[in-house]
């Protein structure tokens, strides 16, 4: 196979094409550094390249290859936020005050990847701490979205967004505490998945909010996000809040279409506010799935009026507490979007914590009792499309996360695929939100969408 | 709108606030951060405006089971 074809494989052929024998885990390696060496330099999509290690393990793939190893992972390149513990490689979280960390063990996340077969590439740009959406990194650099690079590639997990887009990896690992694996997929053109919380384990991730933050994969396809969850997901006791749910092969049931699948769209809040294209995208994608079989109907989520109040203490004051001791130590080595974001954090009463939490439990009553009725929720991910580096200022309530917060507060899975672009030529993202651990359906949806239409094919100039 | 006097305490109440959790409390620091402190006492009203009943918090402490 031509080099120069390799890097547009998705992640599931480059796997399959692998196992069969009939392409080199070496060149997949080689074609991916070499995209990264000519084309990173224009988006800053990574932090750190890990060229020798990945070359060393791509030779170990390929061995493994030759003597029949069938992992699902074996030899394909992929790369991780640098919020996930990396054995032997520096993990910064995006941050200065972690610059020369180096774990010793890998994430739990980052362990399955590699007892998969995966070959690591190197760690990824984000948001300072995961604590922001545009990854305008101030000790990293900006990343840039390679549909524009005068615009962010939204965040936190922009790099991992940014680096699938430019076709410099094939999958990647994102975290997601208020949409940071959804919002760049969406900015990015790619498909990202915020599980269930406690379906994949957040042991060896940077915290950001312990109650908050979800760990997931992100690729170019529906089915590669499936595959990767399928390697990742599963019960760690080293993580409290992992669930002990079996977990299930997610590629099984993609071809099972969308026949008779309830549809549920929350106009009320979630359809608010939306600039034109993006909203035209959207009801293109709904009309789609209609046309499919499924069954759409109008429903409301109730309580999504307290969403706002509850969140903010909650991400806040988890931050604050994870970070106190360097916020008085270290408070010049912050960025200043994230000292104050943390500062503010400090600020909450401990009953303004409690209540919110209190007041959480509504909001996810709400869905549920919406997700009684439908299977699904279908919104719009993000609002608007990418906006201007450097990205929405600090004070202002964030448009960018409108849709994506209140679905951390619930718990619930939440995929975002492409589903078009704007006038301008840039990403529009489709979200379809589940009942809990209910993954299966979510990808089982969005790979019918991915089936109908091609905008998840769809490549940058700078491809 | 606030007027100057609620400016004023609301300022004095936030450099007080800073001074309790150890952050300096310059007069910098306090215009820096004086409208997220607002943000944080408005999103404290919206708080108690809430009838929450008897729910209780979503972080609710369980004993491991033995294994």
């Amino acid at each position: 196979m031509q080099a120069t074809q390799l890097h547009d494989l998705t992640l599931s052929d480059a796997a399959a094409l692998v196992r069969a024998r009939r392409v080199s885990p070496v060149e997949l390696t080689r074609a991916m550094l070499a995209r990264v060496e000519r084309l990173d330099s224009q988006l800053i999509s990574y932090i750190t390249v890990t060229a020798e290690a990945a070359l060393a393990a791509a030779e170990q793939a390929e061995q493994a290859a030759r003597a029949g190893d069938e992992r699902p992972l074996l030899g394909v390149p992929l790369a991780l936020k640098d919020l996930f513990d990396t054995a032997g490689v520096r993990t910064t979280g995006g941050a200065k005050i972690l610059a020369e960390r180096v774990p010793q063990r890998d994430a739990t996340a980052v362990a399955r990847l590699r007892q998969a077969g995966a070959v690591l590439l190197g760690k990824l740009n984000m948001h300072e701490f995961a604590f922001g959406v545009s990854t305008a990194n101030p000790h990293f650099g900006i990343c840039r979205n390679p549909w524009d690079p005068s615009r962010i590639p939204g965040g936190s997990s922009g790099g991992s967004g940014a680096a699938l887009a430019a076709g410099l990896c094939f999958g990647s690992l994102g975290s997601d505490t208020g949409g940071s694996i959804r919002i760049p997929a969406a900015l990015c053109g790619i498909t990202g998945l915020k599980p269930t919380y406690g379906r994949v384990s957040r042991a060896g991730v940077v915290p950001l909010s312990w109650s908050l933050d979800h760990a997931g994969p992100m690729a170019r396809t529906v089915r590669d996000v499936a595959l990767l969850l399928t390697v990742i997901a599963g019960h760690d006791p080293a993580d409290p809040a992992s669930a002990t749910v079996p977990v299930p092969d997610f590629t099984a049931g993609l071809e099972d279409g969308v026949g008779g699948l309830r549809i549920g769209l929350p106009r009320a809040y979630f359809y608010e506010q939306l600039e034109d294209d993006v909203a035209q995208a959207v009801e293109a994608a709904v009309a789609a799935l209609r046309a499919e079989g499924a069954e759409v109907r109008e429903v409301t989520v109730p309580h999504l009026d307290v969403a706002t109040a509850a969140f903010a203490p909650i991400i806040s004051a988890e931050a604050a507490a994870y970070h106190q001791r360097w916020l008085r130590e270290r408070p010049q080595d912050y960025g200043e979007d994230v000292r104050q974001r943390l500062s503010q954090g400090l600020l909450y009463p401990a009953v303004d914590y409690v209540n919110a939490q209190r007041a959480r439990r509504r909001v996810l009553d709400g869905f549920l009792q919406v997700l009684s009725e439908v299977e699904v929720l279908l919104t719009p991910t993000v609002p608007v499309t990418a906006p201007p580096i450097p990205g929405p200022a600090v004070a202002t309530p964030n448009p960018l996360t409108r849709c994506t917060f209140p679905v951390n507060l619930t718990g619930l899975p939440a995929l975002s695929l492409p589903c078009g672009f704007d006038r301008q030529g840039l990403p529009v993202g489709l979200q379809i939100i589940g009942r809990p651990f209910d993954e299966a359906t979510v990808l089982r949806v969005g790979h019918a969408y991915q089936r109908l239409t091609d905008w998840h094919t769809r490549r940058p100039m700078i491809y | 709108m606030s007027t100057p006097s609620a400016n004023h305490s609301t300022r004095e109440q936030l450099r007080h606030a800073l001074q309790a959790v150890g952050l300096p409390a310059t007069d910098e620091r306090v215009e820096q951060l004086l409208p997220a402190y607002e943000g944080v006492l408005r999103n404290g009203e919206r708080l108690r405006a809430l009838d929450l009943g008897e729910a209780e918090p979503a972080f609710i402490f369980r004993v491991p089971r033995p294994e």
